[in-house]
């Protein structure tokens, strides 16, 4: 899928005019991962943002470091991943890697990002505001996953 | 219209996924997660509809195929 056109179908995007989507696609850099391919491990420091073109990445946080890690979230195309640590400038909280041979990522630099949402208070707005309604959304999965397998444990 | 779906496996051990699909997820379809089939059982809205996009819940269990 054109760049420019998966953007327009990226939630931390929507409200942004065509010709900003545009530019912002110009930033973003394409990559074709392997399965199991690791994006960032938790603890490194965050310098990019990536977005699902197409393909699943899982996000898993690491127990143990002999352990294979607990998946939290596969997250699949249209999908954000990143944005936290570029946003409070933390550690990766945790490790991402690709789950299906077919997965294509698109990163952004933290320095690009940051340019980007400056450029504009609108622009700088809208990100942000999107960011923020995508955790929510996120959290509202988790607390469903959460009720789901309580549900399940009682029975 | 852009769907934004949260899928959440019954069976509270599969993590399930977020993703945006170009049609509503209907109960009866097979969807493959990651490497993973379900099949979804319910749909609900999850927030109300913003701009281009509408957020789904999908809940959806196993059907014990896993791609290779």
């Amino acid at each position: 899928m054109e760049l420019a056109k998966l953007l327009r179908s990226v939630e931390m995007f929507a409200g942004l005019a065509p010709d900003d989507l545009q530019k912002l696609a110009s930033i973003f850099v394409e990559r074709h991962l392997q399965e199991n391919e690791v994006i960032f491990h938790e603890g490194d420091i965050a310098e990019s943002l990536f977005l699902v073109m197409s393909g699943f990445i899982e996000v898993v946080k690491e127990d143990s470091p002999r352990s294979e890690g607990r998946v939290l979230v596969n997250l699949g195309p249209g999908q954000s991943v990143g944005e936290m640590s570029l946003i409070d400038h933390g550690l990766r909280s945790a490790t991402v890697r690709a789950s299906t041979s077919d997965t294509v990522i698109a990163s952004v630099s933290r320095e690009a990002f940051d340019a980007f949402c400056e450029s504009n208070t609108l622009i700088g707005y809208r990100v942000m505001r999107n960011i923020a309604a995508d955790l929510s959304f996120r959290l509202r999965h988790k607390d469903l996953q959460n009720a789901q397998a309580q549900s399940g444990s009682h029975k | 219209m852009i769907y934004k779906v949260s899928y959440v496996p019954l069976d509270g051990k599969n993590p399930g996924a977020i993703a945006n699909i170009e049609k509503p997820p209907q109960v009866g379809e097979k969807v493959v997660l990651g490497k993973v089939e379900f099949e979804i059982v319910e749909v609900m809205e999850l927030m109300p509809p913003r701009g281009e996009f509408s957020f789904l819940h999908a809940t959806c269990r196993p059907t014990g195929k896993e791609l290779p």
